[in-house]
């Protein structure tokens, strides 16, 4: 069932006036006199106020929203009572039941139309579509193409909802939330421009070409989605409840708790590769009273958007007026769980939301300093400090699977030096002095012995005295490129307590590194 | 029930009622003692100095990454990235960012940052206290921890660790290699009502990180 652009419905505005409802800065529903002036789904808001200048402009409030169709479900609920909401303006409900009572299923549609039109009164005459199908998103279809009807109902024939869909664009994917507009986009650039098209091609195909998301949208196309095979009932201790030690009077503290289960519950499915599809929450008070709703969301129930719903079931809960004791109980159950084909192929066990903050910020980065600017490190491996991981632009690598860019080889790498690692590497090597006790440069003979003991390590202005050393340990390497680099390091411990790793090479010595 | 009405009051007291643990990022245990809250607070400066600033900067950077936490190093170009692995900064969430020239260009890019990084090391540069300000007040909207590393600019920092007293153990004169380092670090600071001090391996022998046998 759908209640079309319920949020101007909720806001209480008469059809006969012109008004839309804006969300960031978009219309997102508008009365019958705004879309007879032109003013389309969608559109800016300057835009729209130029094709209708006395249009009223209303701010999109989700919590007045869910209050104020929460009688809408109660209304339903005593004519088919297992009901699912899918979002404020859309319910999913088991048709079977109810019209074998009511008798067939056109007179509960034609039931439901009227209660629900009855309950709103005048603005919703005309905004009733009531869709029976084979399966949620065939019926939501049917449900959103039958407000257009005289009689605001759309019954398909069992078994005929794939032809029935057949005709239509591919765009009402998007509408029912099953696909989003990017592959939407991309099934019209390749010339599948009807359900029935997408609905033709083998699912292998879809899946191997378009992922799970493809595969979600052939289903719905086909008419197969009427329960996807690979849902489970979930056992019973995967619910999540919350008992208050003393009633909570404020929503707050209930969204609170409700945002720590989400996130238990949606962690526990995670481990075992599974997300919720359909979740039952429930609320109790202290004087027993209690409220139980049935969520769905075809692409699964994140933490995030489980809160969401928390929300709007404890606004039209609360926003009846008559609860007369504060929450003692919250408890969220997940009633259907289905394997998460979205993140979980990933080697790197999915994203994380901080991967995905990260990740955004990079490219923000990126554009703000330039892709050179920022670079995440790359194994090299090598001898000498500065050789060991190279930095690339983090742009171009695969921040989500880093294994392939991080592995060390199998190469070993005799004579690079073992225990801590210098925590300062200059990217260029610094000219230094290591002198010894009488002032004189070190020196290294051919055959790799010093000279004589180092005694003070001068770099720039600063002089330190050398209280241990060792060394020195000879690299030779490139010979076999032309670029040979002939150097001898050693490590210097100063008197202020830092060690560094200088190195001479061609007559100077340079700091290498220093372990600060 | 009237009380159970002000839904626009929802965020505040969600903020209000977040526990220690969400207020805080983790530390690898050997540093938790330094801290009042025994983790590094969201939204603080802290500031290393000594001869293992850098090290204590990697350190501390190691308890939130292995967390699941991004570390962005801005204006660090010779940060040893070896050395940030052997102290338990996983790589594959560390990311080095050029500071660009001048403290406003800096400032602008750790902004940035802070908003998909919960760690950002730093050295700041010379005037980086002037145009701080608005990352301050980005690493409080965001809950992210700035790690300075000094010299050379000064900052206000929340809590400064200053590190002393290094002994490098396995280097002798003329034989034996660096092994591992012994330090102090005292935690001081405007956040800190007494100043706390641990004597630690950074890093132990075997390359852990751990308090030092009084």
């Amino acid at each position: 069932m759908w209640l079309a652009e319920w949020p101007v419905l909720a806001a209480g505005v008469a059809g006969d006036r012109p008004a839309a409802v804006f969300r960031a800065n978009r219309v997102v529903a508008r009365t019958a006199a705004a879309a007879a002036a032109g003013v389309a789904h969608g559109e800016r808001r300057r835009a729209a106020q130029r094709r209708c200048p006395e249009l009223e402009v209303l701010a999109h409030d989700p919590a007045a929203d869910a209050r104020r169709f929460e009688p809408v479900v109660r209304a339903v609920a005593e004519l088919a009572p297992r009901l699912e909401v899918v979002e404020p303006g859309w319910l999913c409900l088991a048709a079977r039941g109810p019209s074998r009572y009511f008798g067939g299923e056109a007179a509960v549609a034609a039931r439901l139309v009227g209660t629900v039109t009855a309950l709103l009164g005048e603005p919703a005459v005309g905004m009733v579509g009531v869709g029976i199908a084979d399966g949620r998103s065939a019926s939501a279809i049917a449900a959103r193409r039958a407000v257009r009807t005289p009689d605001g109902t759309t019954i398909v024939a069992p078994g005929g909802s794939a032809d029935y869909l057949a005709p239509l664009p591919v765009g009402w994917l998007r509408h029912t939330g099953d696909a989003g507009a990017e592959l939407v986009e991309l099934f019209a650039r390749l010339g599948l421009r009807t359900l029935g098209q997408l609905a033709e091609l083998s699912p292998a195909d879809v899946l191997s070409r378009f992922g799970p998301e493809g595969l979600a949208a052939h289903r719905v196309a086909s008419a197969t989605d009427t329960r996807p095979t690979t849902t489970a009932g979930p056992p019973p201790e995967w619910s999540c409840t919350h008992v208050f030690d003393e009633p909570v009077a404020d929503t707050g503290p209930v969204v609170f708790v409700a945002k720590r289960l989400a996130d238990t519950l949606t962690g526990q499915l995670a481990d075992s590769g599974r997300v919720c599809t359909r979740l039952v929450v429930t609320f109790e008070t202290d004087h027993g009273e209690h409220s139980e709703r049935i969520w769905y969301r075809a692409t699964g129930l994140s933490s995030t958007a489980i809160v969401e719903r928390v929300r709007w079931q404890l606004a039209g809960w609360v926003g009846d007026g008559d609860l007369t004791a504060g929450v003692t109980l919250v408890r969220l159950t997940p009633d259907e769980v289905r394997r998460d084909e979205g993140v979980q192929a990933r080697l790197w066990g999915g994203r994380s939301r901080a991967d995905t903050d990260a990740a955004r910020a990079v490219v923000r980065l990126s554009g703000l300093a330039g892709e050179q600017a920022v670079r995440v490190p790359e194994w090299a491996g090598g001898r000498l400090p500065a050789e060991r991981y190279r930095l690339v632009p983090a742009v171009s690598a695969d921040l989500d699977d880093p294994s392939g860019r991080l592995a060390r080889g199998e190469a070993p790498w005799p004579g690079a030096h073992s225990g801590p690692a210098p925590a300062v590497v200059p990217p260029e090597p610094v000219a230094v002095e290591l002198l010894d006790a009488g002032g004189t440069p070190v020196r290294v003979s051919g055959r790799g012995a010093i000279a004589a003991e180092p005694a003070v390590l001068v770099s720039g202005q600063t002089r330190r005295r050398v209280v241990a050393w060792a060394g020195p340990w000879p690299v030779e390497q490139r010979w076999w490129s032309g670029q040979s680099r002939r150097l001898a390091r050693v490590q210097v411990l100063t008197g202020d307590g830092r060690a560094h790793l200088v190195a001479l090479e061609r007559g100077r010595w340079w700091l290498l590194a220093g372990y600060d | 029930m009237h009380a159970v009405s002000s839904l626009a009051a929802d965020v505040i007291p969600l903020s209000r009622l977040a526990p220690a643990a969400d207020r805080t990022l983790p530390v690898t245990p050997a540093l938790a003692g330094l801290f009042p809250d025994a983790g590094l607070r969201r939204g603080s400066v802290v500031g290393c100095s000594g001869p293992a600033a850098t090290s204590l900067a990697l350190a501390l950077a190691a308890g939130p990454a292995a967390a699941g936490c991004w570390v962005a190093a801005v204006g660090l170009p010779a940060l040893g990235v070896e050395a940030a692995a052997q102290l338990g900064v996983p790589l594959e969430r560390l990311v080095l960012v050029d500071a660009g020239h001048g403290p406003a260009a800096w400032a602008e890019r750790l902004a940035a940052a802070a908003d998909g990084f919960e760690v950002l090391l730093c050295a700041a540069p010379p005037g980086a206290e002037r145009v701080l300000r608005r990352v301050r007040q980005k690493l409080q909207a965001r809950g992210a921890v700035l790690v300075t590393v000094a010299p050379p600019g000064r900052v206000g920092c929340d809590a400064e660790l200053a590190t002393a007293d290094a002994e490098w153990i396995g280097l002798e004169r003329g034989h034996g290699a660096l092994v591992a380092r012994c330090v102090t670090i005292t935690c001081a600071g405007r956040r800190v009502p007494r100043p706390r001090t641990v004597r630690m391996w950074l890093p132990g022998p075997g390359g852990e990180i751990r308090l030092a046998d009084p």
